[in-house]
């Protein structure tokens, strides 16, 4: 694994879990749903199965937990919930990332003069 | 659940077998877990696939999307266990990027204890002064002026925990409590000026 591919790899899994526990605070969900709805952010997830093991770190830190949920219309499915342990987690890493994202953008070159400069 | 023909069967099951070696460093009851989730996907993806009969083809595509069983051991937080799918996994992955929660600035919150310290020690001093008689004009001057030296000093307490929570970069909170701190230098000064006035006022 080269150079990128190590910084994307651990830039994505810190992201896969902010935007899990972020998804769970809005509402309950089941695997294949966040599976889903993560695969709307581009870049973000590139096998899908990646996000199960995640999800069980998650549970063994006592940030989410699940429940088996019967549904009329399908499967019973493995629900995922935030615990309120996952909750003040979640505030606490919320707050880091609003003032990196805030630092990031000040130091970011803006496309348009980063593809002015490119060979 | 849809029925699949015989060689998407054979994949799913060889699928399901690596797996289950990848996850050989989770407990039983986790490897179980993530098998049973993605059993789940399988089945809700194939949900989606044209047909009555999953076909090898169809079920290729899942797995590809689902991604080799390898990457599922690299993908958890290798760093909180210990074994060999570990340390296989660790020599050929990055440590999973860490993000620290802010914890709360010391001096904010000695800040904000200021006005309860101030009013205290105040009256601690105030007492002593008097030799347990009734409050004499000294023993009361004496106690306001150690009540108004601890306030102003955590108003510098509150001004020093602002800077050091600017500079920290998201690393330390509390701005709240030590806008309080000096908030309160204000409060009691205010409180003085009225208390004056009222007594200035009495016959």
């Amino acid at each position: 694994m080269d150079d990128d591919s190590k910084w994307l790899s651990q830039i994505r899994r810190g992201l896969l879990e902010l935007c899990i526990l972020n998804l769970l605070a809005r509402q309950s969900m089941y695997g294949y749903q966040i599976v889903r709805r993560l695969e709307s952010a581009p870049g973000l997830v590139i096998t899908e199965g990646t996000i199960y093991p995640l999800l069980s770190r998650l549970k063994r830190q006592g940030l989410i937990a699940s429940s088996l949920v019967e549904s009329p219309l399908g499967p019973v499915r493995r629900t995922y919930v935030l615990t309120p342990a996952g909750k003040r987690h979640l505030r606490d890493i919320n707050e880091v990332w609003r003032d990196i994202a805030g630092a990031l953008n000040e130091f970011m070159v803006p496309a348009q003069q980063e593809r002015k400069h490119s060979p | 659940m849809k029925t699949r023909n015989a060689e998407a069967q054979r994949l799913e099951g060889q699928y399901l077998a690596q797996l289950r070696v990848a996850l050989a460093a989770h407990s039983n009851s986790e490897a179980a877990e993530i098998l049973q989730g993605v059993r789940d996907h399988i089945d809700e993806a194939l949900e989606e696939t044209a047909g009555d009969e999953v076909t090898a083809v169809q079920m290729g595509n899942v797995l590809e999307r689902l991604g080799p069983p390898e990457a599922f051991a690299q993908e958890d937080d290798s760093s909180e266990r210990a074994g060999p799918a570990t340390a296989a996994a660790q020599t050929s992955v990055a440590p999973p990027m860490v993000m620290t929660p802010p914890r709360v600035s010391k001096l904010a919150v000695a800040s904000a204890l200021s006005l309860p310290t101030a009013v205290l020690l105040g009256a601690l001093v105030t007492v002593l002064g008097s030799g347990g008689r009734v409050a004499s004009d000294s023993a009361v001057m004496l106690g306001m002026a150690v009540g108004a030296t601890v306030l102003f000093t955590g108003a510098g307490i509150g001004v020093a925990a602002l800077m050091a929570i600017r500079k920290s970069s998201g690393q330390l909170r509390g701005r709240g409590l030590a806008i309080m701190g000096i908030a309160e230098l204000g409060l009691a000064v205010l409180w003085c000026v009225a208390a004056f006035c009222i007594y200035a006022a009495l016959p």
